[in-house]
């Protein structure tokens, strides 16, 4: 079956099928498998079929670009005009969103095709996609276990096949994490690269959107629809946008790597250390240098990601109040009782943790110990980095702590879900791109490698991860799904 | 009454004279119908971000010099929090630390 | 150190920072959320659990560094004075639970 973006740009340029008949296989696939998977919330099938046609058509014409014709599928915290955009979450059931986010207006001009909404954890809270209204989505690997969060349903969406590929945010992990739970590629870009207006806020300094894809090469093309500058978002980077496919296939000899001590120390899982050093072996084939470097900050992560992101999301989940939009409760008997009880019967119960984790640290007497002392740590964070930086290229870690892990097995204790993204947090504090692509297996489910880019260097991240999947098929491997 | 000083604080408030909002594209003009000038942004809809109008910095900047105050090189917006149904958000994008204009004598 | 088991061992190491019911009321009352008392105890242990995590930040001193609020530092954008969003009332009202005459309704407030 034909499954990446590269294969069904070949296969549409070459005349093999039709956007619409390319469509249609991956709809029927959809409805084979999302009732066990629940990868998706919304299928947008007959909208995707009408999107086809116009696609047949210009690519007729001879007028294609690069997506035109491929169908993507979208985690559901991109507004999509006059499509349901929930979040995962009770609030938003009933939301029809009245704009396009800024990138599906990209998708949309590019010409390409919208599957459908994909599950997630409910505001992009949690890395297990459990926290979801529409209940948990499996990892096509292993059904009973977590494809990780939040963007699971878009991870899972494209480990199964559902979709060739489909985007994702990361304000913590969020891409990379369930990309690594799922054996496939995901890049979460720079911050400021890809454009916030539309994407759903949870933590404002730390969200970034990005692709999930087979491959480095299909996670390129997506990218270069996805980024860029919009005058819409004020803290989105103006910037040229490099043509990212073009760089793939540079030499990456001489290219020196970096590996963080005390990402490397004792307590990492035996099989992921096992992992991880055979793909460092690749990498030293292919003329790279390994470096020693150090991160000595790097345990405040955590500490640092769970006062801010709180913070922020306390603030930017106000705006649901069911006033103008979004769930309302019943008879409220006054103001007081309209916003308590539409904002407790609407949030999940990790959402409520943050919310008010978030509203005590920026209370009055806690500001300045909590928000104000994350913010000056992160700063050190981030100068971990830039000395680093200043002696490799690239950085290699892990991504996860451990492997997909069974449904229900953390979510009695909200602190052990929060650990499974210690290697994942700091970039999304620091602001740096990161990647996780697949580099072996343990336990028959996947394992993936983070490489960590200085500011604006996705094209070299791309190209990296592109080489490895060059001499490696670990990128190529898919699950049974039943 | 011995002892006792009055003390009396006038809270100001001055309407803009811009043809846009202060974070949106927005239309100012007076008579409108309610809310056919709220946008997305105004509105507060999931998602949304604003951007702060030139001519509403330019505007305080003169204000700030017309009374013989301060303007500091940097300054910076804080989120007010509070719930009201006027408040869409449910803060306020408000200064607080480092206004544009720094109170003179 | 950044393992999962460094972590797992800094927890049982650090006192756990504790909050009271009455300090998770108020905030609740703070962020507008309807809570049950028969949650209330796990609420408070769950909440408490996570600001310990946050303990640790103490530990490293910041004397004269700068909060960083932006990864890059950038300022402000502008935005030339120019009205460019049309009148969508209807399509936006389409969505809300409660109006009237083009006016979102709440329940009376009385000051």
């Amino acid at each position: 079956m034909v499954t990446t973006i590269k294969q069904i740009q070949r296969g549409l340029a070459q005349k093999k099928f039709s956007s619409v008949e390319i469509t249609q296989q991956f709809l029927d696939r959809i409805d084979s498998h999302n009732p066990t998977i629940n990868c998706f919330i919304t299928v947008t099938g007959e909208l995707a079929l009408q999107q086809a046609k116009s696609a047949d058509l210009v690519i007729a014409k001879g007028e294609a670009r690069a997506l035109t014709g491929i169908p993507i599928a979208h985690k559901d915290i991109f507004c999509t005009d006059g499509i349901k955009t929930s979040c995962a979450s009770r609030m938003l059931d009933n939301f029809i969103a009245p704009y396009d986010a800024t990138i599906i207006e990209k998708f949309k001009l590019d010409g390409a095709v919208m599957l459908g909404k994909t599950n997630m954890d409910e505001f992009a809270m949690g890395s297990s996609s459990e926290n979801s209204y529409y209940g948990p989505v499996a990892n096509p690997w292993d059904m009973e276990r977590v494809p990780g969060g939040s963007s699971g349903g878009s991870a899972a969406a494209v480990a199964a096949s559902l979709a060739p590929a489909a985007t994702g945010t990361d304000t913590g992990g969020s891409i990379r994490q369930p990309a690594a739970l799922c054996g496939i590629s995901g890049i979460k870009p720079t911050y400021g690269r890809v454009s916030r207006y539309g994407m759903i806020a949870f933590g404002s300094s730390l969200d970034q959107g990005g692709p999930l894809a087979r491959s480095a090469e299909d996670c390129a093309i997506l990218l270069q629809t996805m980024a860029g500058f919009d005058p819409r978002d004020s803290t989105s980077i103006d910037r040229a946008v490099p043509d990212y496919s073009e760089q793939l296939n540079a030499d990456i000899k001489g290219l020196k790597i970096g590996l963080p001590k005390e990402l490397f120390a004792e307590g990492l899982d035996a099989d992921i250390a096992k992992v991880i050093e055979t793909a460092i072996q690749e990498y030293r084939r292919l003329g790279a240098e390994v470096v020693d470097i150090q991160l000595p900050n790097s345990n405040l992560a955590i500490p640092v990601y769970y006062v801010v992101a709180p913070a922020e999301c306390s603030s930017n989940l106000s705006r649901f109040d069911g006033v103008r939009f979004g769930h309302r409760c019943d008879n409220p008997n006054d103001l007081e009782d309209l916003y308590k009880r539409s904002r407790a019967e609407g949030f999940g119960d990790e959402v409520k943790r943050r919310i008010m984790i978030g509203t005590y640290v920026l209370s009055a007497g806690y500001y300045d110990a909590y928000y104000l002392k994350a913010q000056q740590l992160r700063r050190l964070i981030k100068q971990d980095y830039e000395k680093a930086f200043e002696q490799v290229d690239v950085i290699l870690c892990p991504v996860t702590p451990e492997v997909a892990f069974k449904q229900g097995a953390k979510t009695d204790d909200p602190v052990s879900m929060y650990l499974q993204d210690i290697y994942t947090l700091s970039l999304n504090l620091a602001g740096l791109p990161g990647m996780s692509i697949p580099a072996g297996f343990s336990q028959q489910l996947p394992v993936g490698m983070q490489l960590i880019g200085n500011y604006f260097d996705e094209s070299r991240l791309l190209n990296v991860a592109h080489q490895f999947q060059q001499v490696t098929d670990w990128h190529l491997k898919t699950p049974e799904v039943g | 009454m011995a002892g006792w000083e009055a003390v009396i604080g006038l809270e100001i408030h001055a309407q803009l004279a811009t043809s846009s909002k202060i974070f949106s594209g927005a239309s100012t003009a007076f008579g409108a119908e309610p809310n056919t000038q709220a946008c997305t942004v105004d509105l507060g809809f999931p998602g949304v971000l604003p951007v702060l109008n030139t001519e509403v910095v330019n505007m305080a900047v003169k204000f700030g010099v017309a009374i013989g105050a301060e303007i500091p090189p940097i300054s910076v917006f804080a989120r007010k929090n509070y719930f009201y149904p006027d408040l869409p958000k449910g803060y306020q994008i408000s200064q607080f630390e480092l206004p544009i204009v720094i109170a003179s004598t | 150190m950044l393992s999962l088991r460094a972590f797992q061992l800094q927890r049982r190491k650090y006192p756990e920072m504790t909050l009271k019911n009455e300090d998770v009321r108020n905030i609740a009352q703070l962020a507008r959320l309807q809570i049950d008392d028969s949650t209330i105890e796990q609420l408070t242990s769950d909440l408490s659990n996570i600001l310990a995590l946050a303990e640790q930040m103490k530990a490293v001193d910041t004397t004269n560094v700068i909060p960083m609020a932006h990864p890059m530092d950038a300022i402000q954008r502008l935005r030339d004075d120019e009205v460019t969003e049309t009148d969508q009332r209807d399509k936006f009202q389409g969505i809300a639970p409660d109006v009237e005459n083009g006016f979102y309704r709440v329940p009376k407030v009385i000051e």
